[in-house]
């Protein structure tokens, strides 16, 4: 219990030390933002007047609490591009990433453990080490090729799907979510590779231990040992890999709405990136670096509680 | 030479594949810059768009200029990138870190509790970040992808100081009346050395990535500089006519990847 508790103090506090880094990085350093919106022609007078419309005067840990208040209360501030605040701006690409990265995580939990499963077993055998390589050449190809690989194999070439074909879920709910699948594959394979080649890892150090041998000498079949004993041990750890790729899938989703011309936060995140609009940035990054913390903390916890080897206590 | 063989016969097949392929590229790199078979930039209105034959062999793209030319030049960027970034990330990250280990006390738990919250962060988030403030271009990604692999080396090498800290040899330096500077670059960094060099094979493997996602996404390498991602991007535009555009920068930086991937494969089957 003390532990989790102590998890979560942490937690608030990295939160708290990223959204002041970003408060800094992006209300700070890059200037004023009443110049930079109302351009170069404006005059002195207009360009006060939006100051305090904006409350870029105000001392400076007074702004980062009323930006940080102002987040909670759903307030992200405006748009310097579009006359629209972020909220609306972010909204409706929210369900295209939550969507994308919630299909490809499914993809990765459902392909990797079988993989996984089946490399460990056979590790020993021919097939078992040319598909060793053959994950290690999946993790080299970066997710953006990967999906234009698919684009050109299945889109163009078998034509399982249309490329660039995308579905408002507004229109059709498993529309939008089929258009999606090709990109969700383009950002799981790579992960798929490095789940399953970790979960074989595990099952080849669980399988040399002595309750291994134990269990064998006791006259438990292989199969027996493999599935009670080795997997048991051998796919706890596995978890914490899972929440790490949730990173990755954040990271991966950036590249890939872009190959597939998906509108999302990833999308919107460039854009904004090149005409500068700070606020939508901020924004953004501050929204995919809280989900990867949180989901890190509670991947964290879960997993003190599913192992029951690791102490809550110290 | 004798010296490399032992090296050699010591190493696992996976690293032998990775470091002749790495040996490979990195000739083409060097041969690039003294010798191209097309002028890169060279735009030939007779040959556009032609697949791949004997005098073009990756063909030529909507433009007429030489494929295998362009990815010869891409690739010199994707390699210096990587070592600027490397440079950068892994001696920052090597001081850091074994100062934290070193010295402990407030001072590591600071530097430890920022780290472990910018480690949690996808390094090309934290690079856009950067590059968002200071914009695109060659130099702008080194710098801001370096910074973001600051943290994972900085662990790394704190790891390994606190484990031989308090080894024999740290000890009778420190009774020689070394001081603490001393101890950690002249006694302890050569010791972790080899664990350094592991974390710089991954490190060039994942610098190769994040910066070829990022000229892919077009915050990287600017015009006229064409690293393979951003060459990639280009021509994602005429994949359905010339798919060859994509392929052919794309296995090129598929094998720079393996390359390192392999020749860090060895030092991971260790444990290390």
């Amino acid at each position: 219990m003390k532990q989790i508790v102590r998890r979560l103090v942490a937690l608030v506090l990295t939160l708290l030390l990223i959204s002041f880094l970003i408060f800094v990085i992006f209300q700070i350093i890059p200037g004023d933002g009443a110049v930079s919106r109302l351009g170069t022609n404006a005059t002195p007078e207009q360009i006060a007047a939006l100051r305090k419309e904006l409350h870029l005067d105000d001392p400076f840990f007074k702004r980062y609490f009323n930006w940080l208040f102002g987040l909670f209360r759903g307030d992200f501030g405006s748009s310097y591009k579009y006359d629209m605040s972020v909220a609306e701006l972010i909204g409706g690409k929210l369900k295209v990433t939550f969507f994308l990265a919630m299909e490809s995580f499914f993809l990765i939990v459902l392909i990797s453990l079988p993989v996984g499963i089946f490399l460990g077993r056979t590790a020993k055998k021919p097939i078992g080490a040319a598909l060793h390589v053959a994950t290690q050449v999946c993790m080299a190809v970066p997710s953006f090729f990967t999906g234009i690989l698919i684009i050109l194999i299945f889109g163009l070439g078998l034509k399982l799907f249309i490329p660039y074909y995308f579905v408002k879920p507004e229109n059709s709910f498993f529309g939008f979510l089929g258009c999606m699948i090709p990109g969700a594959f383009a950002i799981a394979i790579p992960k798929i590779a490095m789940v399953s080649r970790f979960l074989r890892t595990n099952v080849l150090e669980e399988s040399r231990k002595d309750y291994v041998r134990t269990a064998y000498s006791k006259g438990a079949g292989e199969k027996h040992v493999f599935y009670r004993h080795i997997l048991k041990n051998a796919i706890l750890p596995v978890v914490t890999i899972l929440g790490m790729t949730i990173a990755e899938i954040m990271a991966g989703s950036i590249v890939v709405e872009q190959v597939f011309g998906l509108p999302g936060m990833g999308q919107l995140l460039i854009s904004s990136i090149n005409h500068r609009d700070f606020p939508v940035v901020s924004v953004i990054i501050l929204y995919m670096a809280f989900v990867v913390i949180v989901m890190n903390t509670i991947v964290d916890i879960l997993y003190q509680c599913i192992d029951p080897r690791i102490s809550m206590e110290d | 030479m004798r010296r490399f063989i032992r090296f050699w016969n010591k190493r696992n097949k996976y690293f032998h594949v990775g470091f002749i392929l790495l040996a490979v590229l990195f000739l083409c790199v060097v041969v690039s810059y003294f010798w191209l078979p097309y002028d890169p930039t060279a735009m030939d209105p007779s040959m556009t768009g032609r697949g791949p034959s004997l005098t073009h062999i990756f063909g030529t793209d909507e433009y007429g200029r030489d494929v295998f030319s362009r990815v010869l030049v891409g690739m010199q960027d994707s390699f210096t990138i990587a070592f600027g970034v490397i440079a950068i990330g892994g001696l920052i990250g090597a001081v850091v870190g074994s100062l934290s280990g070193y010295l402990g006390g407030w001072l590591d738990e600071v530097i430890m509790r920022l780290n472990d919250s910018l480690i949690s962060i996808p390094s090309i988030l934290l690079a856009l970040v950067m590059i968002s403030l200071v914009g695109a271009g060659k130099y702008n990604v080194i710098v801001a992808l370096g910074i973001a692999f600051i943290p994972s080396f900085a662990r790394l090498v704190r790891g390994e100081v606190i484990k031989v800290k308090d080894a024999e040899y740290v000890r009778s330096a420190k009774l020689m009346g070394a001081g603490k500077l001393r101890i950690i670059f002249i006694h302890i960094f050569p010791n972790i050395f080899p664990t350094w060099m592991a974390g710089v094979a991954v490190g060039f493997n994942n610098a190769v990535l994040a910066e070829s996602g990022l000229s892919f996404l077009g915050i990287g390498v600017s015009p006229p500089d064409a690293s393979l991602g951003r060459m990639l991007a280009e021509a994602q535009s005429v994949m359905f006519s010339s798919p060859w555009c994509v392929i052919a920068p794309g296995i090129f930086l598929i094998l720079l990847i393996l390359a390192f991937s392999f020749v860090s494969e060895n030092y991971s089957e260790k444990g290390v």
